[in-house]
């Protein structure tokens, strides 16, 4: 009686100081992340443009720009993200475009930009004026009109990707920098991937340090491209491989429908043969 | 005759350390770690000394230095993951990642993360394919989902477990004593999404390519006979960073945090996206969500 007693009490005191375990001291908390050699910005800076426009979206909570606890982009958790213009190849692009000539003829590019592959959009953007300012060639610009930075062209995707800025914005989508950091370019082999890019050390706690879209989506053809997986497990010692796997059986909606004005077809039983290599229920 | 016993008895343990360094520990190692208590008993002197065993082996059999951190959970955290199974396209870079983090053993082939080839609309985990390997990835009509231990914050292993070996963290991880596991593994019976491994032989890591920052209850070298599983990489996690399978992601399907900070990208997932988790009619509340964009 006693000594129950005597254990509830202690398994509760333990339970109350946290349950923890000895060992070291607390460790504190990082503050940030490390110093990052890529140049960072606070975003979001905003300008008169910005705050202009969340103005006139503010009573508008119905559609799908809020989260469900109503706030907006602008509303988000402070976070950085990388600048970009210092990592684009032929930026100033003032040193070929005069911002006075533009051509805007529709035309297959045989001079400069011949790599482009232009597929965003199912091909049917053009550079002038959708994304590239003809008169300042060294921002982009958006259908309102406003100049865009290069640093911030996140702002420019948004306007029509304004679901997937705000996942963006708050986290649900994109990556943090980090020691795997990966660009638009990711190298095939795992081997280069781990040593490539150990800028920041990548943290879910302190400050937040993200991709912009433009690191890992190519403007002109934006979809990710599929990759080369890396092998497969190793099957368990003594055991086959599963037998290649025909089309599996069809699902009752894939099978063809009824004829119309008739009675409905008989639901012919879906039985799955059993792979005749190790059974399915077999795992590691 | 009482002054004799009493130098004999005194000089026991000064003969015990001559013999003990005369094979580098290797005989007082293994002693230690068979009579050694459970680590949530030990005092933290008891725990130094298991770290100094475990470094010492690790010099021994293997030649590399490691450190053994024992970080205890963080206060006000509990943790959280999120993948988007709209973005997997099932290129089996985090299983690589984990491997390479984790000291798995590499003739084993023991790998945390299992990811899973679906046909589109199909939600039967019998149906999946595990061994799929094409050129490119995705395949038409398929979608992935890479399954590692889920933590449920009601795990059927840790109550499945005969010796306790295997508990629930403060901060959501269920990790493992593998020097208090006895290898019986009912816990991957209990496990109703094969999460844990074991080793059925001594893992073997090329020395270049062992990981040296481990964690006591995480990455540090597992003897033969233990159950091992994902434990949210405990070694970086406590620490502030991410875990390995997120970062090598190249799709950034992966979200992790805190699911107590209200600001954190993982609260932003559950609160705003589709979310589901698997089997969750068993009531293990894993706190290993899925989601779609």
């Amino acid at each position: 009686m006693v000594p129950f007693a005597l254990i509830v009490l202690l398994g509760g005191a333990w339970g109350l100081l946290g349950g923890k375990v000895p060992g070291d001291g607390m460790v504190p908390r990082l503050q940030a992340a490390e110093p990052t050699s890529t140049p960072v910005r606070a975003t979001p800076p905003r300008n008169k443009d910005d705050i202009e426009l969340e103005q006139m979206m503010k009573g508008r909570k119905a559609i799908r720009a809020f989260t469900v606890r109503g706030q907006s982009i602008a509303e988000a958790p402070p976070f950085k993200v990388e600048t970009r213009q210092d990592k684009m190849q032929f930026y100033p692009c003032t040193n070929c475009h005069d911002n006075q000539f533009v051509d805007r003829r529709v035309r297959k590019l045989t001079e400069e930009h011949r790599e482009l592959v232009f597929e965003h959009g199912g091909g049917r953007f053009w550079c002038y004026d959708v994304c590239h300012n003809g008169r300042d060639m060294n921002r982009l610009i958006s259908y309102r009109r406003q100049p865009i930075s290069y640093d911030e062209s996140y702002k420019l995707c948004g306007q029509c990707h304004f679901e997937r800025q705000k996942d963006w914005v708050f986290g649900g989508h994109g990556k943090r920098l980090g020691a795997f950091a990966v660009p638009r370019n990711i190298p095939e082999k795992y081997e280069e991937l781990k040593v490539a890019d150990r800028q920041a050390i990548g943290t879910w706690q302190g400050e937040r340090v993200v991709h912009m879209c433009a690191s890992c989506h190519n403007p002109h053809s934006p979809a990710i491209k599929p990759y080369t997986p890396s092998p497969p497990p190793r099957v368990r010692l003594g055991l086959a491989p599963p037998a290649t796997r025909g089309a599996p059986a069809p699902k009752p909606w894939q099978k063809p429908g009824p004829s119309k004005g008739g009675a409905p077809a008989a639901i012919t039983p879906v039985s799955k043969a059993p792979a005749a290599g190790a059974p399915a229920g077999v795992k590691p | 005759m009482l002054t004799f016993l009493a130098g004999l008895f005194g000089a026991v343990p000064a003969v015990a350390q001559k013999v003990a360094e005369a094979d580098d520990h290797a005989l007082s190692d293994a002693v230690g770690a068979l009579f050694q208590k459970h680590y949530q008993k030990m005092t933290p002197e008891e725990v130094q000394e298991a770290i100094a065993r475990i470094t010492r082996t690790a010099k021994r059999e293997q030649g590399v230095d490691i450190t053994v951190a024992t970080d205890p959970p963080l206060q006000g955290v509990i943790f959280g993951y999120a993948l988007n199974i709209s973005k997997c396209k099932g290129v089996r870079r985090c299983v690589e990642a984990c491997v390479a983090e984790n000291n798995q053993g590499r003739e084993s082939q023991i790998q945390y993360i299992r990811v899973l080839e679906l046909e589109k609309g199909d939600m039967n985990l019998n149906d999946a394919d595990h061994y799929f390997a094409p050129e490119l990835v995705p395949q038409p009509g398929k979608f992935y989902m890479p399954i590692q231990c889920l933590q449920c914050d009601n795990p059927p292993c840790v109550i499945a477990c005969p010796v306790q070996a295997t508990w629930k963290e403060p901060d959501g991880i269920v990790v493992v004593d593998y020097n208090w596991c006895i290898g019986c593994r009912y816990c991957m019976a209990a496990c109703p999404y094969w999460a844990r491994r074991f080793n059925f032989s001594q893992p073997k890591i090329p020395k270049e390519q062992v990981n040296t920052d481990t964690h006591y209850l995480g990455n540090r070298p597992r003897p033969r006979g233990v159950v091992e599983k994902c434990h949210f990489c405990i070694q970086r996690t406590r620490k502030g960073r991410l875990p390995a399978c997120l970062e090598a992601c190249p799709t950034g399907a992966r979200v992790f945090g805190n699911i107590l900070d209200p600001n954190s990208d993982i609260r932003y997932v559950l609160e705003n996206k589709t979310v589901f988790r698997l089997k969750e009619e068993l009531g293990t509340e894993p706190k290993f969500w899925y989601y779609t964009d």
